[in-house]
């Protein structure tokens, strides 16, 4: 090993480090501590106090947040993340499945994957804005229920329109993740068990979905850290009578200022996050692997 | 029973491809029908065609000073993402070093983080030290844009054939040059493609900046969602085909220059 080797290799080691420290270490650690602490501080409705808080350390937060009216919302936070997952896997798997296993149709292909990578990047307030239109008292669902004699049938407020706005969302993430766990099932695996006499049915069951589980595993629980995180369906689509964990935190902080309330919100659902993506991917991976 | 279920598989898989298309597009489809409306209320049908709201929307100040301030955010903050990923993922996948694991878990916590939950402690934490500025906006959407660059730049090193820059430097060639014309070239689909998803992370993110804005320097998202809040006119619904329009801009300049296969995660 030279000595340019050498410089290189230990200028870049301090390199990393350095972007570690100043924007990691500082710029999200620091406020994450930061934020915990609050959570556990006591809240005081007097101006006089600094920013409304008093550092006197307290559990009565997370009673608050675990208990009555606000449990709900974490219950329904959950509700509406599985539901949205769930709904995502079931439309996504067998859209995976064409694209990874099926041959030929190059062009329809094409236009999938860029319908599924276009709905990825429009981004979401054009998506909710959209569903909005879509949606609302004068909107198209509307229009078309009152040519079949429905009347008026209120979408906006309700958990379904988050739902449906959600999913369209996260079949673009779950078909993108799915399709690489689909294509690396060993062809070859599924040409024996075919030649062996079993149908194509039965050798879906018997080798192909067994073996694409983790990725469907994965899938799941990236889908379902995306819903719990959800800010701006909620609110829009929500309209205040459905809120979810983000929109609390979001009133909590920035309309009534009890910042030690918003920031045990925020630790509850940094937690829902965490706990899917490292925790239930940990545990449920070594289960499907063995 | 065989013949069957052959054909019941078909129709599921054949129904999703239709759904999908269906799904997806109907409601990008209708915005663009509905933000047409010349009266105050979004409606469909629309009682007319018209581009009032369109209008409206590029000539109002407000929205064209947030869009100044989202475009150059979100350049800055993907630009900046890239930069610090290069050297990042040539290191993590080079060396070996103490605290390579935890750093490297560190890097990619943000995704695994709600964006409110990211704004909200940066606000907290800015609030007591350096205050709200466009800076601290750029720092929101760096720790949002720089996993995924760091995800993708890594993804394309793995398959970096060391030999060709052993090559490059027993013919003589210096750090940098090797780096320049022997190593850039062939990460740079890689580099294109976190630059692409950095732009596109940034303008789509919410949770994070309605934390970090102030009434001075506002994203185009915050305040449409402010302007949502206390009017309901068809002006979402232009703002909304101008970001779609956006979107799909962006996905077609990425199968051009990197290939859409480049974003299956």
């Amino acid at each position: 090993m030279n000595l340019g080797h050498v410089i290189r290799r230990y200028s870049l080691v301090v390199f990393v480090v350095a972007v570690g420290v100043v924007l990691f270490g500082v710029f999200y650690l620091t406020p994450m501590v930061f934020l915990l602490r609050t959570s556990f501080w006591q809240y005081s409705s007097t101006s006089g106090s600094t920013r409304y808080m008093i550092p006197v350390p307290t559990l009565e937060n997370y009673a608050e947040v675990l208990t009555g009216a606000y449990l709900n919302y974490s219950i329904m936070t959950i509700r509406i993340g599985l539901v949205c997952t769930i709904a995502a896997l079931i439309l996504s798997y067998p859209l995976a499945y064409w694209f990874a296993k099926y041959n030929g149709h190059a062009k329809l292909k094409r236009i999938v994957l860029m319908t599924l990578i276009a709905s990825f990047l429009v981004g979401t307030i054009a998506r909710v804005f959209a569903w909005y239109s879509m949606l609302t008292g004068t909107g198209f669902v509307a229009a078309v229920l009152s040519l079949f004699g429905v009347g008026e049938v209120h979408f906006i407020g309700t958990e379904f329109a988050i739902e449906l706005c959600q999913v369209q969302y996260l079949m673009s993430i779950a078909t993108l993740s799915l399709i690489s766990p689909l294509r690396n099932v060993d062809p070859r695996l599924e040409e024996a068990s075919k030649s062996l006499g079993a149908e194509e049915i039965r050798t879906f069951i018997n080798v192909t979905l067994p073996l694409s589980l983790p990725g469907v595993v994965a899938a799941s629980l990236l889908c379902f850290a995306v819903s719990v995180s959800a800010f701006v369906t909620p609110m829009v689509l929500g309209a205040g009578g459905i809120l979810m964990v983000s929109n609390l935190v979001y009133t909590y902080y920035l309309d009534i200022m009890n910042y030690p309330l918003g920031s045990a919100f925020a630790v509850i659902l940094l937690l829902f996050s965490f706990f899917s993506m490292y925790v239930l991917e940990k545990a449920l991976l070594s289960r499907v692997r063995t | 029973m065989s013949r069957l279920a052959s054909l019941l598989g078909k129709i599921i898989v054949w129904g999703t491809v239709v759904t999908t298309l269906v799904y997806l597009w109907t409601p990008l489809a209708i915005d663009l029908v509905m933000s047409l409306e010349p009266g105050n209320v979004l409606r469909f049908p629309t009682t007319g065609v018209s581009l009032r709201w369109y209008e409206f929307f590029f000539s109002n100040p407000a929205f064209r000073n947030c869009m100044i301030v989202t475009f150059s955010l979100a350049t800055i903050a993907a630009i900046a993402a890239v930069l610090l990923a290069i050297p990042c993922s040539l290191a993590f996948v080079r060396y070996n070093f103490p605290g390579k694991g935890a750093l490297s878990s560190l890097f990619t916590a943000p995704l695994a983080t709600p964006a409110v939950v990211l704004g909200v402690s940066l606000l907290f934490f800015l609030m007591i030290t350096i205050g709200l500025s466009f800076t601290s906006l750029v720092i929101g959407h760096l720790l949002l844009t720089f996993p995924y660059a760091l995800r993708t730049i890594t993804a394309t090193m793995f398959g970096f054939d060391r030999s060709l820059e052993e090559a490059s430097a027993s013919l003589g060639a210096n750090t940098i040059q090797t780096f320049r014309r022997i190593t850039m070239p062939i990460i740079a689909p890689g580099i294109v493609a976190s630059f692409i998803f950095g732009v596109a992370v940034s303008l789509d993110d919410v949770g994070a900046s309605v934390f970090l804005v102030t009434p001075q320097i506002m994203t185009l998202n915050v305040q449409l969602l402010a302007y949502w809040r206390w009017a309901l006119d068809p002006t979402v619904g232009a703002a909304s085909v101008f970001l779609i329009l956006i979107g799909v801009a962006l996905t077609l300049i990425a199968d051009r220059i990197v290939g859409l296969e480049r974003f299956l995660f």
